[in-house]
């Protein structure tokens, strides 16, 4: 079974989400969308193993706020 | 790294459609019903990419167990007045068992949300087509348009239903449906119907 990844973060716009498509173009993950509408951002990865750490690296090096959503 | 869980996915959709019958599709986030499921909003996402993957997921649950209930018992070959009185108390089943789907179903068919991607067309409604059609080639049934037929086939069914849910009439009177009046109109709209 695929992991579910749930971050929040402050992606907004879709420039944001041109900003930080390359860096979720990954063979670990399968598909990824972010809920721009609610108040987390929440970002939904769904990825072949559990990335949390590296996604929440990845995505602050591109300049935005990522982390777990409690 | 969060599981699926089925009792959850279960409580979370049922939630979801009390909210949005009570309060409508305006006033709903995943926030709120994170908050009155009482889950944390990071399990809702495990499910549902956003508050319209919800509400489209749900619509298609909803109408899976409509199309489910309607067909018990059912088939496109049985005599127009078999099976339209078989759709009337399956229906009203639905209904009287699944109050807030129905509410749901209702509410959602009268949006624009209906016109969504998302929404897959049931083959419930083959199923339909193939019992008008049968009817209308054994010459149990008068040929009409399609939106005529469904207006008298169901259109008196649905008014019914409807006060019966109000408890009240278009007069204001106190009403509950009954197996005799629902005969009753029955009756009138298959005399109706007939070559």
């Amino acid at each position: 079974m695929n992991h579910i990844l749930i971050f929040k973060t402050n992606i907004h716009s879709p420039i944001d989400m041109e900003a930080i498509a390359p860096h979720l173009d990954s063979p670990h993950i399968i598909r990824w969308s972010v809920d721009r509408e609610d108040i987390d951002r929440v970002l939904r990865i769904e990825a072949t193993h559990d990335a949390s750490t590296e996604i929440i690296n990845t995505i602050q090096k591109a300049g935005y706020l990522c982390e777990e959503l409690l | 790294m969060r599981t699926k869980n089925e009792n959850k996915a279960a409580a979370i959709r049922e939630n979801a459609m009390k909210m949005i019958v009570a309060e409508g599709f305006d006033g709903f986030s995943m926030q709120k019903l994170a908050k009155s499921a009482n889950v944390s909003p990071a399990t809702l996402y495990i499910y549902y990419k956003n508050k319209e993957d919800l509400l489209n997921q749900l619509f298609n649950e909803v109408q899976q167990t409509f199309a489910d209930v309607a067909l018990e018992g059912f088939n496109p070959q049985l005599s127009f007045e078999e099976g339209l009185w078989i759709q009337w108390k399956n229906r009203l089943k639905f209904v009287l068992e699944y109050p807030v789907h129905f509410s749901f179903y209702e509410q959602f068919r009268n949006s624009p949300l209906i016109n969504s991607s998302g929404i897959h067309l049931s083959s419930f409604k083959e199923n339909m087509k193939q019992f008008v059609i049968n009817a209308i080639q054994k010459g149990e049934l008068k040929m009409m348009a399609p939106e005529i037929f469904w207006s008298v086939a169901y259109g008196s069914f649905y008014s019914l239903v409807k006060f019966h849910l109000q408890e009240k009439t278009m007069m204001g009177n106190d009403f509950k449906l009954n197996e005799v009046t629902l005969k009753t109109t029955f009756d009138i709209i298959v005399k109706a119907l007939k070559p």
